[in-house]
C-alpha cells in the first residue's frame, strides 16, 4: 500500500499504482495525482477479443468467434459514452475488456495511464476494486447483505475500517436517495431501488470510471430515467460508459459509439 | 490495527454476515438444513460420548476400608460391573482363603456382579437387578453401597469347597428394588430360571452408585449368586476386594493372578482415566461417525449452497475481492456454519442426553447412565470446529472454479 505522501512520485503504470488507499483516512478520496499531459480516462486501442466456439460435438466445434474486432476508444473522464449495438455485437465484451475482467487477445487498454496488460490478474483486479465501478444489468448484490453492506463491499477488501466503511455506505445511499432503505435487503428493493444501490456501490471506492452493462434493461421507462438520473449525476469527475439497447438511454450519453459484429460502425 | 488485518477480519465477518443472512431470510431453508445436520452429528457425539464416559466411569466396587481391587487385566480398573461376558477370576474361594492368611490383610472379599430379573412371587412383580455376589463380614460393612452385615457370616451354603451347604437364599434389597417389587423385610423374592427361594434379609437404606447412576441392586452370599448364574463351575467372580493397613501387601497381591491389575485407592483415578476397550471404542466411533457426517454434509451441503450462490462469488471478483479474500469468506462461511450447527448440536446433545438417561431410567432403572462433564461441551463444540475446517476444502476447489464472466452473463 503506498502513502498519500508518495502518491506523486510513483509510477502510474506500476501495479503500486491501483491501490490508492492508504491507513490514513484522508486518503480514502485521494485520487493518484494526474500527469502533467491530460489524458483519457480509457483508451482503448484497436482491441480484438476472439474465443472458441466450444458448441461443436464434445465441446470442440473448434470454430474461432471475434467478438471485437479493432475496436478503439477514448473517454474522458466527465464524459458518458453509450455503447450501442444489437445482440452480440460485442458491447459486453467490450465493457468486460475495459474492466479488466477479460483480456483482449490484441491491442491495448489503458485505464488512467495504465496499460491493463502489463497487470498479473491478482493486480488487475485491485486495480479494478480502485479504479473500475461495475453496475451490471441484473444487479447482482448479494441477498444476504443489506444495501449498506452491500454498497460497502469494495472497501473491505481495502480494510477500511468498519465505522468509515458504513459511513461511506450511508453517504452514497444518502445520494442515491436509498437512506431510508440502507438497512433492507435486496430482496426487500424495488428493482429501481436495486439498481440505485448497484450504483453506490460501484462508487464506493470512488472509481475513476464507471462502467454500466445494460443498467435499465430490468426497469421500467420511470425507474430507468431515475437511474439514469444518478449515472449522468456521477460523471462530473469520472468516465462512465452505458452499454445498453436502449434509445432512450443512448440518449442521455455525450456521444454513442456503435458496434455491429464485434467492429465499431 | 493494520489494513491487513482488518481486511482478513473484515473478510471472516462478511462470511458470517452471509451466513446469518440467508438464515434471517435469503435462503433459510439450505442454512437450516445444513446447519441441522451438524448438529445431529454433533448432538450424537454429545449423547455416545457422554454414555461412554458413564460405562467408563464404572470403575472398581467401592466398599468402605478397601485398599486394593484385584481386577482382570482385560477389564481393567475401568471394567463395567454390568459387563456380562468379560474377563473374570477363577477359583476366588481358594484364592480368598489364602489372602486371609496372610495377617496384613484385614478384609477379603471375591465380589461377583450378575444382572438378574428378580420378581416378588406374591405380586408378579418383576425387574432387572444387579446381583452383587460377596462373602458376607464378620463386622458391618458396605459393599457397592449395600450393607451386606445382615448377611449370615456363616456362608454355610459353600461347604469346604463344595456348593452343598445349606441355601440361605438371603438378600439385601436397595430400596428401589424394594419399592419396584414391594418387598419388605422377611419378604419372598424369586430369581427368574431359579427355583431357589430367595428372603429379604434387609432393605439397604441407600442405592447403589455404579460410577453412571444409581442401580436397583441386590446383595447375597457369592456361592449361591454362584450357582443361580453358572460361576459356580470354575468359582468365578469379577474382582477381589482387599481391605489393609500395609502397602506392602500390593506385591503379594500382584502375585496372586498371572496377567491381574491390583489398584489401589490412590490409583484408582488414574486406573479410571484410561478407559477399556468398549467406552474407548464407543467414544472414538461416535467421535468417527458425528466427523463423518458432519463432514460430509457440511461439505455437500456448502457445495449446493456455492453452486447456487457462484454469481455472488463472481460479483465479488468483480467488485476487486482478491481470490485469497474470497477464500477467506468461503472458509469463515464454513466455519461459521459448523459452530451454529455446534452450538445447535450441543443443546440437542444435552437434551437429548438428559431424555436418554431418563429412558434407561424408566426401562431398567439405571439413572444417570450418560454424564456430562462441563468440558464434553467444548469438545463437541470443537470437534463442530474441526468438521468445519475439514469440510472447507471442497468449496475452496468450487470457489477457486468460479469463472467470473460466465456466472456475470449467465
Amino acid at each position: 500500500m503506498i502513502s498519500v505522501d508518495s502518491i506523486d512520485t510513483i509510477d502510474p503504470e506500476s501495479p503500486e499504482a491501483a491501490g490508492f488507499y492508504c491507513d490514513r483516512p484522508e486518503a480514502f478520496t485521494v485520487r493518484m495525482s494526474e500527469p502533467s499531459t491530460p489524458m483519457p480516462s480509457i483508451v482503448c486501442t484497436d482491441v480484438t477479443q476472439r474465443y472458441d466456439d466450444e458448441d461443436g460435438l464434445f465441446g470442440s466445434g473448434g470454430r474461432t468467434v471475434t467478438a471485437l474486432d479493432a475496436v478503439s476508444l477514448a473517454v474522458d473522464s466527465g464524459e458518458v459514452v453509450g455503447i450501442a449495438g444489437p445482440s452480440g455485437s460485442g458491447k459486453s465484451t467490450l465493457l468486460h475488456v475495459l474492466a479488466g475482467l477479460a483480456t483482449p487477445t490484441e491491442g491495448r487498454v489503458e485505464i488512467r495511464g495504465t496499460d491493463l496488460a502489463t497487470l498479473s490478474r491478482r493486480h488487475r483486479t485491485r486495480f479494478r476494486r480502485t479504479n473500475v465501478g461495475m453496475v451490471f444489468q441484473r444487479f447482482h448484490l448479494l441477498p444476504a447483505l443489506t444495501a449498506s453492506e452491500n454498497v460497502a463491499l469494495p472497501l473491505v477488501q481495502e480494510g477500511v475500517p468498519r465505522g468509515r466503511r458504513r459511513d461511506r455506505a450511508w453517504e452514497l445511499l444518502d445520494a442515491v436517495g436509498l437512506a431510508d432503505r440502507r438497512d433492507h435487503r435486496p430482496g426487500s428493493l424495488s428493482g429501481g431501488e436495486q439498481q440505485r444501490v448497484a450504483i453506490a456501490r460501484a462508487l464506493a471506492a470512488d472509481p475513476a470510471v464507471v462502467i454500466a452493462d445494460e443498467p435499465t434493461g430490468e426497469l421500467d421507462r420511470e425507474t430507468g430515467e431515475r437511474v439514469l438520473d444518478r449515472l449522468t449525476e456521477i460523471s462530473d469527475d469520472r468516465a462512465v460508459v452505458i452499454a445498453s439497447h436502449d434509445t432512450h438511454a443512448l440518449e442521455r450519453t455525450d456521444r454513442v459509439v456503435r458496434l455491429l459484429d464485434g467492429k465499431r460502425q | 490495527m493494520t489494513s491487513s488485518v482488518r481486511r482478513l477480519v473484515a473478510a471472516c465477518g462478511l462470511g458470517v454476515r452471509r451466513v446469518i443472512g440467508r438464515l434471517r431470510g435469503a435462503a433459510p431453508g439450505r442454512m437450516g438444513v445444513c446447519i441441522a445436520g451438524v448438529a445431529v452429528a454433533v448432538a450424537l457425539l454429545f449423547v455416545v460420548t457422554g454414555i461412554s464416559l458413564g460405562l467408563a466411569a464404572g470403575a472398581t466396587v467401592e466398599s468402605e476400608d478397601i485398599d486394593y481391587w484385584i481386577v482382570p487385566d482385560e477389564g481393567g480398573a475401568g471394567s463395567v460391573p454390568l459387563e456380562a461376558e468379560g474377563a473374570r477370576l477363577s477359583e476366588v474361594h481358594d484364592v480368598t482363603r489364602r489372602l486371609r492368611e496372610d495377617d496384613r490383610i484385614d478384609y477379603v472379599s471375591p465380589v461377583a456382579l450378575r444382572p438378574l430379573r428378580l420378581e416378588n412371587p406374591e405380586t408378579g412383580n418383576r425387574t432387572y437387578v444387579i446381583a452383587v455376589g460377596v462373602i458376607p463380614p464378620d463386622r458391618p460393612r458396605r459393599v457397592a453401597d449395600m450393607d451386606v452385615s445382615a448377611l449370615d457370616p456363616e456362608y454355610a451354603y459353600y461347604d469346604d469347597g463344595t456348593y452343598d451347604g445349606e441355601w440361605s437364599g438371603e438378600i439385601v434389597v436397595s430400596p428401589g428394588v424394594a419399592a419396584d417389587l414391594g418387598l419388605e423385610r422377611g419378604d419372598t423374592a424369586r430369581a427368574a430360571r431359579s427355583d431357589r427361594p430367595l428372603t429379604v434379609a434387609a432393605v439397604n437404606d441407600r442405592e447403589m452408585a455404579a460410577g453412571f447412576g444409581e442401580v436397583p441392586a441386590i446383595a447375597m452370599p457369592l456361592a449361591e449368586l454362584q450357582s443361580m448364574t453358572g460361576l459356580a463351575e470354575a468359582d468365578e467372580a469379577d474382582q477381589i476386594l482387599v481391605g489393609t493397613t500395609d502397602p506392602s501387601v500390593e506385591s503379594a497381591l500382584e502375585s496372586v493372578y498371572p496377567g491381574t491389575d491390583v489398584v489401589s485407592r490412590t490409583g484408582i483415578a488414574g486406573a479410571e482415566a484410561t478407559p477399556t476397550n468398549l467406552p474407548l471404542a464407543m467414544a472414538l466411533a461416535a467421535a468417527l461417525v458425528a466427523g463423518g457426517i458432519g463432514i460430509a454434509f457440511v461439505a455437500t451441503m456448502m457445495g449446493l449452497e456455492l453452486t447456487a450462490g457462484r454469481r455472488e462469488l463472481a460479483v465479488l471478483d468483480a467488485v476487486g475481492f482478491s481470490r485469497r479474500t474470497r477464500a477467506l469468506v468461503v472458509v469463515s462461511e464454513t466455519i461459521t456454519v459448523a459452530v451454529l450447527g455446534g452450538i445447535a448440536g450441543v443443546v440437542l446433545g444435552a437434551i437429548a442426553t438428559v431424555g436418554t438417561n431418563a429412558g434407561i431410567a424408566a426401562a431398567i432403572g439405571v439413572t444417570a447412565l450418560a454424564e456430562t462433564p462441563p468440558w464434553l461441551a467444548a469438545y463437541a463444540f470443537g470437534a463442530a470446529v474441526v468438521v468445519g475446517l475439514c469440510a472447507a476444502p471442497y468449496p475452496l476447489y468450487l470457489a477457486a472454479n468460479t469463472d467470473t464472466l460466465e456466472e456475470l452473463t449467465r
